[in-house]
């Protein structure tokens, strides 16, 4: 076995306090990428296994079936064990797991008492390389996930989320909704499901993070006992089609019994790799983030048209999206949309300032170090960005923000806010 | 000359009393475990976390009320006026406050509780005096300008119907208002909309002015902070406050005959809540319910996870305990498409029957024990779980300690102990059952 041990000291530079923390990191044989990170907080040790495929690599033979396979796994047994079985092993040794599935990844976390780390590598590999789930298990699964359809379609910023990426992306793979249609669910052949995990589940198509109240080393050895003998898989290629430029402005109405109207404008951004990234992070904040962002000081507190408003920037593997969202009045849409146009037009034409600036990096500073304080979070962040993107940009993160001038912020906001060609969604009483 | 010195004496023997007044008694110290406690002399208690592994700081401040200090009449009043003290102070205006909480970086929320209201507020250890400090000054000196209240009742209006238009939230609010009716514990923590259209600053500065007091005060930070520091943070800021808030009389709670609520809703699901409303519990009491939680609806593989693997009624299914200061609750929570709502109902009460009846087994209550402390573990692993839990708990009467109570006091409970909990507590009088959607 081939070992590639890097050691890399990752000054996470809290402020006042810099604490070094030390990734191991290790590329096994058969391709699979480890890091591991002591933390002796507290007397936990939490896994985090990203896996390589998402909704973009669905065909519509495939539509939902990287998240029903998530499921599969999770709760539907291994060659070694039922399902059943399985979850009671889990409340055994006190183990919190779940998975998640985006456009880009699959994850897989588990979450439990330091003594029982072996027990946790060992059901994770048995459950990441080994589920069987038999077709009536499958069947009961399909059922559970209509249910989260249905959760999903009655949620109403859920709904106008999903909808306007379908109408934004076209062609491209983020058009499709990760938790598939219903029928499509129902119907999928379990071998051709079992297929598609063959063809994905491979290590060297995966990352491992492990953080934890461990030794490292021994952990390292019980990653390769458990992990070490599976075989290297093919690098299965991403189905990508570049997005149709857009020249209009969509709009979509949908009704629903609520209360108010729940509005999304949404863009597309830059990917995941792109130098504007940063930029556009702060744009996004000094938008929309808290109540002395532009679109809150004069949608909310000066002309007072919304009840809630807000603007975010959805980092993705390819081109991701920037949105306003907010909640309002369904007879103040029109004015709504003109007024957020013209704040976007107003940042376009005079820029940011300074101050608004420095204000965004020190917001996304201290929710940076917050998303990185337990462990289990932090395993799960370094795990998905280093799917797509590599670890290195969560530890690059906070001095590539810092870095970014007004003149960049200006720039990529001129580049990426758009009043005349976005997509409109609106979810409005019945 | 004598009679100078003699006035001089006693102005500062004044001086010195005074000074002595307005110290505590004893200056902060934080044990080995990194915890301590100290109440200053306005009877603000103020619980500390040392933690010295990030360089980031929380705190929560609770001021003693909430739902308890409200009727049907005034049920939102709590909820504006905690927002409200972000809306002006006598140094400061609402834009203000905003901009310099949104410069530190810091994270702030202002809510109303079933016992209190409480502020809360995390950021970066280097402005955590600065953004303390604004918080402190709008509790000493609040100005609760008319033109910000007209904006706030548009956005709690806002807040109300998100709430309607969430099932699992709406659900919620009808179990407890099921239970409690228009009683104290039966009224929305959001408030009631022609309440909050109705309400005046006037009216929301003498509830202010009534119930905010140190005496009535809870105040947790967890920070890496040196001990001086932290000590003299707590002084300065919420030494000033002053010492009087009037006394929260114990509710006269009484459970409606009526157990089942209902609510339509044209959606894809319905969603329900089951379970048991008790009363106030001690720390063994709320170990057993947590324990019985586990039992039934913590994650995957409990007893309610039959309906989904099984039976297929949902997505998820799960139970939920809460701790309030006259009672606890343990209920059963799950989603399920409208067409299968009265099957939904029926395999809740068959689990709830089947615990009542035969109680929970030797392997279930180790692995509830296991369950339970690392699930605590995990609620207090970071600063602002922390702090939250301290300042609940200790404002609660359970103590700041309590979730390191708990997970010492898990192993010590038996299986005949937690059995003969089920059997005298979760009584069918006590059983309620909320429904939002079709039926």
């Amino acid at each position: 076995m081939r070992l590639v041990l890097v050691a890399i000291g990752v000054l996470l530079l809290l402020i006042g306090a810099a604490t070094a923390a030390d990734w191991q990191i290790t590329q096994l044989d058969n391709g699979l990428k480890v890091m591991i990170m002591e933390n002796h907080q507290v007397p936990q040790v939490n896994v985090s296994t990203t896996v390589k495929v998402g909704a973009k690599n669905e065909t519509d033979f495939f539509d939902g079936a990287t998240h029903l396979l998530e499921h599969l796994i999770l709760f539907r047994g291994t060659e070694e064990m039922t399902g059943s079985e399985l979850q009671a092993a889990m409340k055994q040794h006190g183990a919190y797991f779940n998975g998640y599935t985006s456009s880009d990844w699959t994850d897989f976390v588990i979450s439990l008492p330091k003594e029982n780390v072996d027990f946790a590598l060992k059901i994770h590999a048995d459950m990441l390389f080994h589920s069987n789930f038999p077709a009536a298990e499958m069947d009961q699964e399909r059922q559970a996930i209509c249910e989260e359809i249905n959760i999903s379609e009655d949620n109403p910023f859920g709904k106008a989320y999903r909808t306007s990426l379908k109408t934004l992306y076209g062609q491209h793979p983020y058009a499709k909704n990760v938790l598939g249609s219903k029928e499509n669910v129902t119907n999928v052949p379990r071998d051709s499901v079992y297929a598609y995990y063959k063809r994905y589940y491979a290590p060297n198509n995966m990352t491992t993070v492990i953080v934890g109240d461990i030794d490292a080393a021994a952990t390292l050895e019980l990653v390769k006992k458990y992990f070490g003998a599976i075989p290297r898989g093919a690098t299965p290629e991403d189905r990508y089609v570049s997005p149709t430029p857009r020249t209009k402005v969509d709009v979509i109405e949908i009704k629903k019994d609520v209360g108010q109207a729940y509005l999304m404008m949404m863009g597309i951004g830059p990917k995941a790799d792109s130098p504007d990234q940063y930029a556009l992070d702060l744009v996004a904040t000094m938008l929309g983030d808290g109540e002395s962002s532009r679109l809150f000081k004069k949608l909310r507190t000066e002309l007072g048209l919304v009840y809630s408003i807000g603007n975010s920037f959805n980092t993705c593997k390819y081109e991701g999206q920037l949105y306003t969202f907010a909640t309002l009045d369904a007879g103040k849409i029109d004015t709504v949309e003109k007024t957020v146009n013209s704040v976007l037009q107003d940042i376009k034409t005079n820029g940011f300032t300074e101050t608004e600036l420095q204000k965004a990096k020190t917001k996304i500073r201290t929710g940076f170090y917050t998303s990185l304080e337990r462990g289990l979070d932090r395993a799960d962040k370094y795990a998905q960005y280093d799917s797509y993107i590599g670890y290195q940009f969560v530890d690059g993160y906070p001095q590539k923000v810092a870095a970014v001038t007004l003149a960049d912020a200006n720039a990529v906001a001129r580049k990426y806010l758009n009043t005349d060609s976005y997509v409109k969604t609106v979810v409005v009483p019945k | 000359m004598k009679m100078k010195s003699l006035i001089f004496l006693l102005l500062a023997a004044a001086f010195l009393l005074q000074c002595k007044v307005q110290l505590p008694t004893d200056p902060l110290t934080i044990g080995a475990d990194g915890y301590g406690k100290i109440t200053l002399p306005n009877g603000l208690v103020a619980v500390v976390n040392q933690d010295k592994s990030t360089s980031l700081s929380a705190a929560r401040i609770i001021i003693g009320g909430g739902l308890l200090t409200e009727t049907a009449q005034t049920n939102g009043i709590g909820n504006l006026m905690i927002k409200m003290l972000l809306k002006g102070n006598s140094s400061m205006t609402a834009n203000q406050i905003s901009e310099q909480l949104d410069n530190l970086g810091a994270t702030v929320s202002a809510d109303c509780f079933r016992d209190y209201t409480a502020i809360s507020l995390s950021c970066l250890t280097e402005n955590f005096d600065k953004a303390l400090g604004i918080i402190a000054t709008s509790l000493q000196s609040p100005t609760f300008p008319e033109e910000e209240l007209t904006k706030l009742k548009a956005e709690v209006d806002g807040q109300i119907k998100a709430a309607n238009d969430n099932q699992t939230q709406a659900s919620s609010d009808l179990y407890f208002k099921t239970a409690y009716g228009d009683q104290e514990y039966g009224l929305r923590m959001v408030g009631n909309p022609e309440v909050v259209a109705a309400m005046t600053a006037a009216e929301i500065r003498a509830y202010f002015e009534k119930y905010a007091g140190g005496k009535s005060m809870v105040v947790a930070i967890s920070t890496d902070l040196p001990t001086e520091q932290i000590d003299q943070l707590i002084q300065s800021k919420f030494g000033p406050i002053k010492a009087e808030a009037a006394a929260i009389p114990a509710p006269k709670l009484t459970l409606q005959s009526e157990k089942t609520g209902f609510i339509s809703f044209d959606r894809n699901q319905s969603f329900i809540f089951m379970g048991y409303v008790l009363d106030r519990q001690d720390a063994k009491g709320i170990a057993e319910t947590n324990m019985l939680h586990q039992t039934m609806g913590a994650g995957v593989g409990v007893r309610l996870w039959y309906l989904r693997q099984t039976e297929k009624l949902a997505y998820a299914v799960y139970t939920q305990w809460q701790v309030a200061k006259y009672a606890t609750q343990f209920r059963a929570a799950i989603g399920t498409d409208t067409s299968k709502v009265r099957q939904a109902l029926a395999s809740l009460e068959r689990e709830w029957d089947r615990l009542v009846k035969d109680g929970i087994t030797d392997m279930e209550l180790a692995n509830a024990k296991v369950n339970m402390k690392n699930g605590l573990i995990s609620q207090i692993e970071s600063k602002a779980g922390r702090a939250n839990n301290m300042a609940n708990y200790e404002y609660l009467g359970y103590g700041y300690h309590f979730v390191l109570d708990q997970i010492a006091l898990a192993d010590s409970i038996s299986l005949a102990e937690v059995n003969d909990f089920v059997k005298t507590k979760l009584t069918n009088d006590r059983r309620y059952i909320s429904v939002v959607g079709k039926m």
